[in-house]
């Protein structure tokens, strides 16, 4: 339900303003962690405070408005890598993407320079993961979200949000293998 | 020398994802730049929505309108209507109970610890987050006022008081000071009134937006 699109009083805009600029930050790392990208992320994040603004009407305060803005930056960003999939042609089930199918997905020259291998390694890696896959995996284990959390997100049941987990995790501990051998 | 096992592996992936995985930093004025970004589309947010007369001819047109007219005379007679469109008004109590609900939780969390610090604890940082909160407590409690919920705006009234307190204090409050505001608290019921205004919050916006008050879906 969009319920809330006519305009605001000035006082609920400023109102508004306050929660935008308080939880920017939060949704910009989540949104950077699920895209890998930071032009992609700060899209999510105009999106999502977008969706935000016209769907109060909707918004249960059960949860904080940091829950609630979390869950739809999430859905942004989930639609997002979607479509960016369908744009680089690939129509596979889960489980089937290799990284070298996404190159426009990879790491930035901005983060190979920061001379992070490790970082850039793991940033290619998750990018080598499907939507799915790469969703799961950052809801889970970057953000703590529940399984049922990640199933609604993905609109996918408990046991194949736990799957799409376990083959992130699986995925890249074979991607990172050099790493994690190298380690002490 | 013994091969780790397959938990310990994942454990281990986990682990090496979650700490290594760069993320560009974004200052403290990065809010505003979203902001700033967002609030012309915000205005035009209502503005871009096709019209559906486009699609009508001149005469269906006048037709429903000259409908519209009629049931909306005998419709006013027989019910009362708040002066602003009613899902404007739902928007701007929700958007308010939103930001008081994490305000409030902020505000509580900060007395807190202001309160049960000891001499170690870091009062710059804790006058800054009174500071900090106090701009949002007179916005949120003057926009209460104005939007019908007096006990909200009282309640942000009193923690405002507070804030303001810690805010304008001393750089190295004393045990008695800190033990005095706990009193204080304790006796004004100001912490058990936040928690009693984030439950009447909750309460309040959790009711469901009547599909008669024109809320589109």
């Amino acid at each position: 339900m969009e319920g809330s699109e006519a305009a605001l009083p000035g006082d609920a805009e400023e109102v508004f303003r306050r929660l935008v600029e308080e939880h920017s930050r939060m949704v910009f790392r989540l949104a950077f962690r699920l895209t890998g990208n930071e032009q992609d992320a700060e899209d999510v994040v105009q999106e999502a405070f977008l969706k935000a603004y016209r769907s109060f009407g909707s918004f249960d305060s059960r949860a904080s408005f940091g829950t609630w803005i979390h869950s739809i930056a999430s859905h942004c960003a989930i639609d997002l890598l979607r479509r960016r999939s369908r744009r680089a042609g690939w129509g596979g089930s889960d489980g089937a993407l290799e990284a070298e199918d996404l190159p426009s997905h990879r790491p930035g020259p901005e983060a190979l320079a920061r001379g992070a291998e490790a970082g850039a390694a793991v940033a290619e890696a998750l990018a080598g993961l499907s939507p799915n896959e790469r969703t799961a995996f950052v809801l889970r284990h970057f953000e703590g979200q529940t399984i049922e959390v990640i199933g609604r997100t993905l609109g996918l049941g408990d046991n194949a949000a736990k799957q799409a987990v376990f083959r992130a995790v699986h995925k890249l501990r074979r991607r990172l293998s050099p790493l994690l051998e190298a380690e002490p | 020398m013994t091969r780790p096992n397959d938990d310990d592996l994942d454990r281990r992936t986990i682990e090496l994802v979650t700490s290594a995985l760069p993320v560009p930093e974004r200052d403290e004025a990065y809010g505003r730049e979203v902001w700033s970004r967002l609030q012309p589309a915000l205005a035009q947010s209502g503005a871009r929505r096709p019209s559906p007369w486009k699609a009508w001819s001149p005469w269906a047109a006048a037709a429903a309108v000259a409908i519209l007219v009629t049931g909306a005379f005998f419709l006013g007679r027989a019910t009362s209507r708040p002066p602003e469109g009613p899902v404007s008004v739902e928007a701007r109590r929700r958007i308010l109970l939103a930001a008081v609900g994490d305000h409030l939780e902020k505000s509580r969390r900060t007395l807190i610890e202001y309160v049960n610090s000891g001499p170690e604890g870091d009062v710059r940082r804790q006058r800054a987050a009174a500071e900090d909160l106090l701009a949002g407590s007179r916005l949120y409690r003057q926009t209460a006022a104005r939007s019908g919920e007096p006990g909200v705006a009282e309640v942000l009234e009193e923690v405002e008081r507070v804030l303001l307190e810690i805010a304008n204090g001393p750089e190295q409050p004393t045990a008695e000071s800190r033990a005095a505001l706990a009193r204080r608290l304790d006796t004004e019921g100001i912490l058990f009134k936040i928690e009693i205004i984030g439950a009447h919050a909750t309460e309040r916006a959790d009711v469901p937006v009547p599909r008669s008050a024109g809320v589109r879906s």
